[in-house]
């Protein structure tokens, strides 16, 4: 499986290769059909086609491969090492693809048109890249299986969970900026880990032990050790911002949303089976979330075509998948809040 | 064309330094007559001794036609208060370009002028535009000596707004003839008269707080009272001090009658030693055994809470335009990243007298915030400002340790005393 998913990765390639050429033949004839404003539109569409294309690809197979290293016996650092190479090569391919399917759109909004004035908004690319501070808040838990009363058999909760970042969050982003507002679309991804631990959680209900029937739960607490739940998100969304009075550098305050491909993995079946396997990957959960965010950054032109940035987000990342097994099945829930600050490189396309 | 040198130069050896003979001079004869008599134009030359000369309409680029014609009438009037022009009469103007339009296909703006020049007998032409580029005015005004043809000084003035016209005018007319520029007055108007200020501005401030409705309840429900956190309290205040003055970076524009900024601020309180009347009542678990408990004091020690709030938002005010000083009042609103921190792990096991891990929690919240404040406007574009301002920020984080983990909330009330300083853009 893994061979035919590399095969089509190169085939994909090879025809975005003929892709470029071709569209280096023909950039006369389409530098006369286009326009710059369908030029712009065509470079978003194709950027988003692309990245939804590559980003979840990569994101899955990353995930796919660091738990093959997990199952192989490899270390969980190793495991995150394949996860982030795999991701950001995906991006990278996508980036690739990207520029070659718009190189006539981009050599076209490069030059300055009849139809381009002062006013105009700037569209521009950005590479990121930041460390953050997260924790699990509000984790929820819930047996698949309902009891008697139509309700879950058992609930828990605990209220934080502490977790470290795996890996600097990576994106990549493309937006236009006007003269007193500006929007973006990201691509990122995120990876943190829950740290070695005594999580005190809340239950109520029982759970169905062979052998022993009916267990109540009550509070308690467990030990869970390090990466005992291993989380990595690839946010797709979009940014809105206004631009703030300049004042030397250019700050901004804005909003962001999106969608987020989850995958939360673990050595250990579930929170309600804390009995590690050795060498497997007993929680292999992805499930589709979503996040909120909001901004503040500035940016400063380095040159006519290059920007730098920095930007500070506090963001909500929410997640839902099933983990456990059998009768100990249950449906988890939490929110990851996550104070992160990026910095980047941005190229002005026009 | 020997005499207009002469003639300017003159003039602006009033204010340089070069002409210091000329200045000793009149130091000598006449100290009062120049203090009292700071602007050159009220010298007075002979109407024989002047220079004859024209100012043909200004060119409008991107603004409104009567927007160039007054100006154009602006830059007569300015050039005649200098005393060294004698101004040809615009009907006289306007009949020779009439007459001899027809004849200047192809040929430049200053070839048009040495030609209209000619045939009115003037020395000098002024020629201008009047243009805008990203909604900047630009006023530029070129001299041209008719007898060579060529252009012997220009000058150019950006970034005024309509109303700020008979000023920019003025200025080119100083910079032209190497007059100085009443700066001062002129940024001051322009601050104060411009559409739209835009302004950066710093603030430091102490303040008084403390912490009111301090909500407790542990995060545990499943307890003898099933479905109830199982024991939870409220202090209705826990007096604190500030660990640091606040302080901020607000960035916004401003109208006529208000404005609004974006703010970003830093606020840090600790909690005073005291003894805290609590109304805490439920059960908590020791040794897998549930005990009732009532608890209504518990003391602290000094800093056992402290909070950092470090606020993302932003203020809407309304305001008095006054050229001395402009009060104004607003409704502000932040978000808050909040991080509360302490040896202890919690108020509940500093009760039962229980080990934890130290307090280290990050979490959002949020602030609103009245402003009373009044700004004073300083020379070339800065202010000065002070603000009341009282607020309140909301806490909400995990504390404790053990199965004494608790959700705390509380309010931190604060009344600060701003002084800001700030730079104003346009």
């Amino acid at each position: 499986m893994l061979h035919i998913k590399m095969i089509l990765v190169v085939a994909l390639m090879a025809n975005f290769g003929f892709a470029q050429a071709d569209s280096t033949r023909n950039l006369a004839q389409a530098k006369a059909a286009l326009s710059r404003r369908t030029a712009a539109r065509n470079l978003f569409i194709n950027t988003v086609i692309l990245d939804v294309y590559f980003a979840p690809y990569s994101f899955i197979f990353g995930v796919a491969l660091g738990g093959q290293s997990i199952v192989g016996g490899k270390s969980l650092n190793r495991a995150n090492a394949v996860w982030a190479t795999t991701s950001i090569a995906g991006m990278a391919l996508s980036l690739l693809a990207s520029n070659a399917l718009t190189l006539e759109m981009r050599e076209m909004l490069k030059g300055v048109g009849p139809e381009m004035g002062a006013n105009d908004t700037r569209i521009y690319r950005i590479f990121s890249g930041g460390l953050s501070t997260a924790s699990i808040l509000d984790f929820q838990a819930e047996s698949v299986f309902l009891g008697e009363n139509g309700k879950p058999q058992w609930e828990a909760g605990a209220a934080e969970v502490k977790t470290t970042i795996s890996f600097p969050a990576v994106g990549r982003r493309i937006g236009v900026s006007g003269h007193r507002w500006g929007g973006e679309l990201e691509t990122s991804i995120i990876a943190h880990h829950t740290n070695k631990q005594t999580v005190y959680y809340d239950a109520t209900g029982f759970i169905r032990v062979p052998g022993l029937g009916e267990v109540p739960l009550a509070l308690n607490d467990i030990e869970i050790p390090d990466r005992f739940l291993m989380i990595h998100s690839l946010f797709m969304g979009a940014n809105v911002f206004v631009w703030l009075p300049k004042v030397k550098v250019e700050p901004y305050v804005g909003l962001g949303t999106g969608v987020l491909i989850n995958s939360v993995q673990s050595q250990y079946p579930g929170p309600a089976n804390l009995i590690q396997e050795d060498g497997s990957l007993a929680l292999d959960a992805t499930t589709v979330g979503f996040a909120l965010r909001g901004l503040l950054g500035f940016r400063v032109d380095i040159s006519d075509r290059k920007f730098v940035f920095a930007e500070f987000r506090p963001a909500r990342y929410y997640y839902t998948y099933e983990s456990g097994t059998r009768n100990l099945a249950e449906n988890d829930r939490f929110t990851l809040q996550i104070f992160e600050v990026q910095m980047g490189l941005g190229f002005y396309i026009n | 064309m020997e005499n207009l040198h002469r003639t300017i130069s003159s003039r602006s050896g009033l204010h340089e330094a070069g002409k210091a003979a000329w200045r000793y001079a009149r130091f000598i004869v006449g100290f009062a007559l120049c203090i009292c008599l700071p602007n050159i134009y009220a010298q007075e030359i002979p109407v024989t001794e002047r220079i004859a000369a024209a100012v043909l309409d200004v060119m409008p680029q991107g603004v409104a036609a009567g927007e160039a014609a007054l100006v154009t009438e602006l830059l007569k009037d300015e050039l005649l208060q200098t005393n060294i022009y004698a101004i040809v009469e615009k009907q006289q103007l306007d009949a020779v370009i009439a007459e001899q339009s027809f004849q200047h296909f192809g040929l430049t703006e200053a070839e048009r002028a040495v030609e209209l020049g000619k045939i009115l007998n003037v020395n000098i032409i002024f020629i201008g535009t009047l243009g805008k580029i990203q909604n900047v005015r630009i006023l530029a005004v070129r001299m041209v000596d008719v007898e060579t043809g060529e252009i012997v000084k220009s000058a150019i003035e950006r970034d005024f707004s309509a109303r700020d016209a008979y000023l920019a005018v003025r200025r080119v007319v100083q910079k032209l003839h190497g007059f100085a520029l009443d700066e001062a007055s002129i940024v001051i108007q322009t601050a104060e008269r411009s559409d739209v200020g835009r302004y950066v501005m710093l603030y430091s401030g102490w303040s008084l707080g403390s912490l009111i409705n301090y909500d407790v309840e542990s995060v545990f429900k499943s307890g003898p009272v099933a479905g109830e956190p199982i024991w939870s309290g409220l202090a209705a205040e826990v007096k604190a001090k500030p660990r640091f003055p606040g302080v901020g970076l607000r960035l916004g524009a401003w109208k006529k009658w208000f404005g609004g900024d974006v703010e970003i601020s830093a606020l840090s309180y600790s909690s005073t030693a005291q003894s805290i009347h609590y109304d805490i009542a439920g059960y908590v678990r020791l040794n897998n055994e549930w005990y009732e408990v009532f608890l209504d004091t518990l003391v602290i020690p000094d800093n056992f809470q402290q909070m950092l709030a470090l606020g993302f938002g932003g203020n809407f005010y309304i305001h008095i335009p006054s050229k001395i000083v402009q009060p104004y009042m607003g409704i502000g609103a932040s978000l808050l990243m909040n991080r509360v921190t302490s040896d202890s792990a919690g108020p509940a096991n500093v009760a039962l007298k229980l080990q934890g891990v130290p307090l280290n929690s990050t979490s959002l919240g949020g602030a609103v915030q009245f402003l009373i404040g009044i700004k004073y406007p300083l020379p070339n574009q800065r202010f000065v400002y002070v603000e009341f301002r009282p607020a309140r920020h909301l806490f909400s984080f995990v504390s404790g340790d053990g199965f004494q983990k608790e959700r705390d909330r509380f309010t931190l009330q604060s009344f600060q005393l701003i002084l800001g300083y700030g730079l104003i853009f346009k």
